[in-house]
């Protein structure tokens, strides 16, 4: 595995130099993960990516690094200390070091030569590709698919400077790191030299897009925030061939509340937002809670409070994705592990938004939403579309037949005691507490919703028997819930260990590399990541409890949210903490650090 | 609901039934009432395919006496779930009843939304220019030096003006009624319901309780509805008419149709509702592969 770091000014356009050599990279056969570090600004500042990649599946980031390809002089400056002994870096003459492993180029020089300063970056491309034994001429399509036409021919002239400047054979080491050829495990032999190029590439963002379209989303509305906004652009840019409405709401609470509208009608529906924005939803989420309306909000988790670290990631808003709102009503609420996870559990999240009628919360992060992943292509045959009216055929037979045309049928001819007859019980009580839902337009029922506590008509009701009765049938969903569709933590390692490390969503993958770092260290540890997180799933938290000396929990926030939310649904109280809350994301090597550190303690 | 909720009806009028209100004897919810399902009726509507939708308040509670689809949501959010039900079933007919308070106040910006959006719904504004639900405060529309409980040396803000703001954001159809006047304030209604685009009807409604300054004769007195000379195409005219807000004795307040011009709406604008509604839509299988694909 190689770790590259490129780093650049905002405006120096390192977003796409970073996604060209993933491209080609993958290209030519790398599986590749990448997270982009952004300032919250549009020009200037310091903005980097690293690229980490190799011959196995790559699922985190890592802090060390093993090439630095410079844009700017705070790259080298604020990175030379995590650069590896035996690494490189590739820097623009006229910057400032006397570090013996920077290979100095004329980056700047060729790009003003070519006419054009902006594509220095082009130049330490090229070198790069010359470094990793890249074939050059399949930078032109990607260059192609990436830049507007009139950029591509300079970009490439620029390239293929950056290409003669360096030889094949000061990149021999970098390319044997990189191949894994140095590693004898039998893991790294076993997948050796797979080929990932026909993996796909992916967000978070663009999996939770393509999850909701699977499941047969047809609106969806947000306001903009970070980092959540790239779900709507991604759906917004095809919603004329998706056949979807997507609708930028005035405001966080015009988002929500078009959701649930919409949902009301018979739409699948979906709205997404970062924490801050989620807080101004809050009332919403409860009106959909209370009215029994499917509807699913994403969060993408970054570090509040307020405006916070607007480009930057955390896991901060688990306690108020499931407490927040007045009152108690059924919800629930989920993490992705990584961005395959995240297409799937979209889907699932409709689907259970569906079927139990109440709101379902999705948490993502900025890890997870800005940075991409090489997966395995999605696969669609795994998913349904939702029912929407989940247990009333006639509702869907309306849907689709074209008699229900607006004023068909002629008020005046039907007699009021008949119109009467048509209430309908929208909120039936039933032994699991789902009601027959019907949508309104049904030539047979009046479909009435209310956020006053209601009966079963869902007309407003005061009485304290209508109260408890339909308290108790909305609370009985997440019984039937807990029993038919929980998934419990996903197991790391061998169950039973004397160390268990507890964690949740995007802390997924650099868990797994620690677990796996441990065992080679001759530790052994095992580790619960939690996706669903309300409910709760508290089975195997509680197997584990019994015989483990250590239990951490690992997150990234400040108080330990996870860890409160276990000792507050089970009693299981954790024995040490590994907490980040600087916005940047916790990588394997600190985590693993952070527990022989614990365990020495003892 | 249970059929004790049911008043006896009158089998000589036919009506969207009759339900038990919670309004207080007098209130001008019920000349707005009696003159919706006068509308409905004249236009001949399912109320099968009708969605009334309220937010909280007096006004809001409209749906639960009126037979249809109801959606009775949250303080001040209504319209963007009036709006959003609409696009996501175009065949339904969506009507907000708000007041002044939950359309103006709590829901301003989603108004302020719903002009620009042009979404065919249709707003009726209950405007008592007072919090009835609460028991009395000032609300956006009423008036400078308004005494109340909890502005107890008057109301210091400039009262809010609907008609005037949908018609400068560029709102199609603005009309303004008086719930003592019926026989006007239904044809108003029938012409919102029939508009293609979002329509507001502002409605004047004494509140025999808490409003002591607005009362039906304060109104009677000043309401002048709009004659032959007033061409509701005329952007300027409307204008004119909706900044008339005057005392008895001066010109005062203007009622009718303000503005009528049909402009290109949400519906008319987006490809994907133009091929029908949407809950019948959504990616195909083959679409949403070739997504995946591209990400190669």
């Amino acid at each position: 595995m190689f770790n590259i770091l490129l780093g650049g000014a905002a405006g120096q356009g390192v977003e796409t130099t970073s996604a060209v050599i993933e491209k080609i990279l993958k290209a030519n056969g790398y599986n590749v993960f990448v997270t982009r570090d952004l300032m919250s600004r549009v020009r200037g500042g310091h903005n980097f990516s690293t690229l980490r990649f190799g011959r196995n599946p790559v699922i985190a980031h890592d802090h060390t690094v093993d090439g630095i390809l410079a844009v700017n002089q705070e790259t080298i400056d604020l990175h030379i200390k995590d650069l590896r002994e035996d690494g490189f870096i590739i820097a623009d003459d006229g910057f400032i070091t006397d570090d013996a492993r920077a290979i100095m180029l004329p980056m700047t020089k060729t790009a003003v030569e070519l006419g054009n300063p902006r594509v220095a970056s082009s130049v330490a491309v090229g070198a790069l590709i010359r470094l990793f034994d890249l074939p050059v001429e399949a930078l032109r399509e990607i260059l192609e698919e990436t830049l507007k036409p009139e950029h591509v021919e300079i970009n490439m002239e620029a390239a293929k400077a950056g290409y003669e400047s360096v030889t094949y054979e000061q990149g021999e080491s970098s390319r044997r790191k990189a191949d894994d050829t140095d590693d004898k495990s039998e893991t790294s032999q076993e997948n050796a030299h797979h080929d990932y190029s026909d993996w796909i590439t992916l967000s978070s963002s663009e999996a939770i897009a393509l999850g909701a379209l699977a499941a047969g989303l047809q609106f969806y509305s947000a306001y903009p925030m970070s980092p959540s906004t790239k779900i709507m652009e991604y759906l917004a840019g095809i919603q004329y061939e998706a056949n979807i409405v997507v609708e930028q709401a005035e405001d966080e609470l015009a988002a929500i509340n078009a959701v649930v509208g919409a949902s009301y009608a018979g739409a699948v529906a979906m709205v997404s937002t970062s924490g801050g924005g989620y807080q101004l939803m809050v009332e919403g989420m409860a009106s959909a809670g209370m009215m029994e309306i499917p509807t699913v909000t994403v969060i993408a988790m970054r570090p509040g409070p307020v405006t916070g670290l607007p480009t930057r990631t955390e896991q901060g808003d688990l306690n108020l994705a499931i407490f927040a709102g007045n009152g108690e009503y059924p919800k629930m609420v989920l993490a992705v592990k990584n961005q395959s996870d995240a297409f799937y559990q979209t889907a699932r999240a409709h689907h259970i938004a569906q079927k139990y009628q109440m709101p379902v919360v999705i948490l993502t992060d900025q890890y997870l939403s800005d940075g991409t992943a090489t997966v395995e292509p999605l696969d669609l045959s795994l998913i349904e579309k939702v029912r929407v009216s989940a247990s009333d055929e006639e509702a869907l037979a309306y849907r689709d037949d074209p008699a229900n045309q607006r004023g068909d049928e002629k008020f005046g001819e039907m007699k009021e005691s008949e119109l009467a007859a048509n209430e309908y019980k929208r909120y039936r009580l039933t032994e699991d507490g789902i009601s027959p839902r019907l949508l309104p337009g049904h030539p047979k029922a009046f479909v009435s919703v209310d956020t006053d506590s209601h009966d079963e008509y869902g007309f407003i009701n005061e009485a304290a028997e209508a109260r408890i009765a339909q308290m108790d049938k909305r609370m009985r969903k997440l019984v039937k819930l807990i029993a038919e569709d929980l998934t419990d933590a996903e197991q790391i390692g061998t169950a039973g260990s004397d160390i268990v490390l507890v964690a949740w969503g995007s802390m997924h993958g650099p868990l797994k590399e620690a677990v796996n770092e441990l065992a080679k260290q001759g530790v052994n540890v095992s580790a619960l990541v939690y996706g669903d997180l309300w409910p709760l799933p508290t089975e195997k938290i509680k197997a584990e409890a019994e015989n483990a000396a250590h239990i951490i929990n690992v997150e990234q926030n400040f108080s330990g949210q996870l860890a409160g939310l276990i000792r507050r649904q089970t009693g299981i109280a954790m024995t040490d903490s590994v907490l980040k809350y600087d916005g940047r994301p916790l990588s394997a090597s600190e985590i693993s650090g952070a527990v022989l550190r614990i365990v020495k303690k003892g | 609901m249970s059929q004790s909720n049911v008043q006896e009806m009158n089998p000589n009028k036919t009506s969207y039934t009759t339900y038990n209100t919670a309004w207080c004897p007098g209130c001008g919810d019920f000349g707005i009432l009696s003159s919706l399902k006068n509308a409905l009726q004249d236009l001949q509507l399912d109320p099968h395919k009708i969605i009334f939708a309220g937010g909280i308040g007096q006004a809001a509670k409209t749906p639960q006496y009126i037979s249809g689809n109801r959606f009775c949501g949250l303080h001040g959010r209504s319209i963007p779930a009036a709006v959003a039900a609409k696009i996501a079933n175009d065949n339904l007919t969506v009507i907000v009843n708000t007041g002044d308070g939950d359309g103006f106040g709590e829901g301003g910006n989603h108004f302020l939304a719903a002009v620009r959006r042009n979404v065919n719904i249709t707003h009726f504004a209950h405007d008592n220019q007072v919090y009835g639900l609460t028991l009395g405060q000032a609300s956006p529309t009423s008036l400078h030096g308004y005494v109340t409980g909890s502005q107890p040396y008057g109301y210091l803000s400039i009262p809010f003006n609907p008609v005037v703001t949908a018609l400068i954001l560029g709102a199609g159809f603005v009309a303004r009624g008086f719930a003592g006047d019926q026989e006007q304030l239904t044809e108003l209604m029938k012409a919102a319901i029939r508009f293609d685009g979002y329509a507001l009807v502002d409605i004047f409604q004494p509140c025999v309780s808490f409003n002591k300054v607005n009362t039906y004769s304060w109104y009677q007195e000043r309401v002048r509805p709009l004659g032959e000379e007033h061409d509701p195409t005329d952007f300027e005219q409307a204008l004119k008419a909706a900044l008339t807000f005057e005392e008895a004795d001066g010109a005062g307040i203007p009622t009718g149709i303000l503005y009528n011009v049909e402009k290109p709406t949400y519906w008319e604008q987006h490809e994907v509702l133009q091929r029908g509604p949407l809950l019948k839509q959504g990616a195909t299988k083959e679409f949403i592969q070739e997504q995946i694909n591209k990400l190669a």
